[in-house]
């Protein structure tokens, strides 16, 4: 009974190693493109996510994320095991944000602002109170447009850290930086992000 | 409020400290208004900033990726391991160190300040006083700036230059050299070759061919050895009668 018990786990232990992002790296690199598309199923929705806020218009997030994928489908061989996958796969979608940030200037269209605070209209609130609904609307707006005007340095840090509430060695990973240096970078971004904030949350207290 | 407490109540705001940490800087926020209100305000950003994690819900296909992917070429990009960008700053600089090292290797150019000398004084040995010619002048050589191309010597005149009929005369005669024509025409009473009529440059000939030169019988033939003196470091001559000399060797 042991026996079978130590067998059952070594078959779950092989089974979970199988499944884990470095295995399907090291079947996707021998060839095997189901492993890679498990990758991609398993992680498009955190790469969406990140490149959806670095970019606010749906269709270029997701331009950025296939990209991001053909990419380090092409560069699997480069990728080292030392680093999380999920890392070296910000990283590359990081640095596909920073490229279409420096070649094209913010569109947003008028369209696609009209249909989100449309949306925002219909959709639920928090609380009962409608009043405070529409306050709570209106500060996430505020925050969103202050995000997005934000420099682009400063956006990805509040982004992997606030948002997707990365770790620190993680994000220094990213960064090829060190800890402390990607402290100090979500702090300069954070009080960035603060001094846009600030006018309109004065400007409700009063 | 100063900085570092700012920086503290962001941090707090934010979940960047451990419990002790946050207790304490909690504490000292209780006790300052201004304080308090920027850490209730941080921590409303906060919150909100949690709301921007909703994203609305993307079209990404696997199949969609599958195309990209075909069309680009599913196999992995070959890598090639010997271009990289970081050679490019290293070939450079290997470019620039080699071309100032060739540059520094480069040989001076070395101007001759003369291209001929005028003999004046005969090798002790020699029976006869050679004289430059006196149109010959010697041309300084290329100027002093330094000229990549040593300058040609210059005459003063086309007069200058060796009698063309003496070479005509030799050549019409096959005679090796015009000294040893002008010593064949020389009647045998008279005396040696007039040195006058030899010039530097006639002489260095007379020197090559004089051994196989026809002689007279009255008129001694000086051969030049091609050994110098030790002891005068010039070239050591030997006067000879023509009698002995085989012509034709």
């Amino acid at each position: 009974m042991p026996t079978s018990i130590a067998l059952t786990h070594q078959g779950i232990a092989s089974r979970l190693d199988d499944s884990s992002d470095q295995s399907l790296v090291r079947r996707a690199r021998e060839g095997d493109y189901d492993a890679f598309e498990q990758l991609f199923e398993r992680h498009r929705m955190l790469v969406y996510r990140f490149a959806y806020q670095m970019v606010p218009r749906r269709d270029d997030a997701e331009d950025l994320v296939q990209e991001a994928f053909v990419r380090a489908y092409q560069n699997l061989h480069r990728y080292r095991d030392e680093a999380k996958f999920t890392t070296w796969l910000l990283r590359i979608v990081a640095n596909l944000c920073t490229d279409q940030a420096r070649m094209s200037t913010r569109r947003h269209t008028l369209e696609q602002q009209e249909a989100r605070e449309g949306l925002l209209w219909m959709t639920e609130g928090d609380t009962e109170n409608p009043i405070e609904n529409l306050e709570a609307d209106r500060r996430v707006q505020v925050l969103r447009k202050a995000l997005a005007a934000l420099p682009e340095h400063h956006r990805m840090m509040i982004v992997l850290r606030d948002l997707e509430e990365r770790e620190y060695p993680e994000i220094a990973q990213m960064l090829g930086c060190t800890v402390g240096g990607a402290k100090l970078r979500v702090l300069r971004a954070r009080r960035a992000l603060r001094d846009r904030v600030a006018p309109f949350l004065n400007e409700e207290k009063s | 409020m100063n900085g570092k407490l700012d920086k503290r109540l962001l941090e707090l705001a934010f979940g960047d400290m451990n419990a002790d940490e946050a207790e304490s800087v909690r504490k000292a926020a209780a006790n300052d208004a201004e304080a308090e209100a920027t850490l209730r305000q941080y921590e409303a950003m906060k919150m909100d900033l949690l709301k921007l994690r909703e994203v609305p819900a993307p079209q990404l296909s696997a199949e969609r990726l599958r195309d990209r992917i075909l069309t680009d070429g599913l196999r992995p990009k070959a890598s090639v391991p010997w271009f990289s960008r970081y050679w490019l700053p290293v070939a450079a600089s290997a470019f620039v160190v080699g071309f100032f090292v060739i540059q520094m290797k480069k040989p001076s150019v070395s101007v001759p300040s003369l291209v001929a000398a005028n003999i004046e004084k005969p090798a002790p040995g020699l029976d006869f006083v050679p004289k430059a010619d006196p149109g010959l002048k010697v041309a300084a050589a290329a100027d002093a700036s330094g000229a990549t191309k040593p300058a040609a010597p210059k005459l003063a005149s086309k007069t200058a230059r060796r009698p063309r009929v003496k070479h005509d005369w030799v050549a019409k005669n096959d005679m090796p050299s015009p000294t040893l024509a002008g010593a064949m025409m020389k009647s045998p009473g008279t005396a040696g070759p007039s040195t006058s009529a030899l010039n530097a440059s006639s002489a260095a000939a007379d020197t090559a061919m004089s051994a196989s030169a026809p002689a007279t019988e009255a008129e001694p033939l000086v051969l030049i050895q091609p050994d110098k003196d030790v002891d005068t470091g010039a070239q050591r001559a030997t006067e000879v009668n023509a009698n002995n000399v085989v012509i034709g060797g």
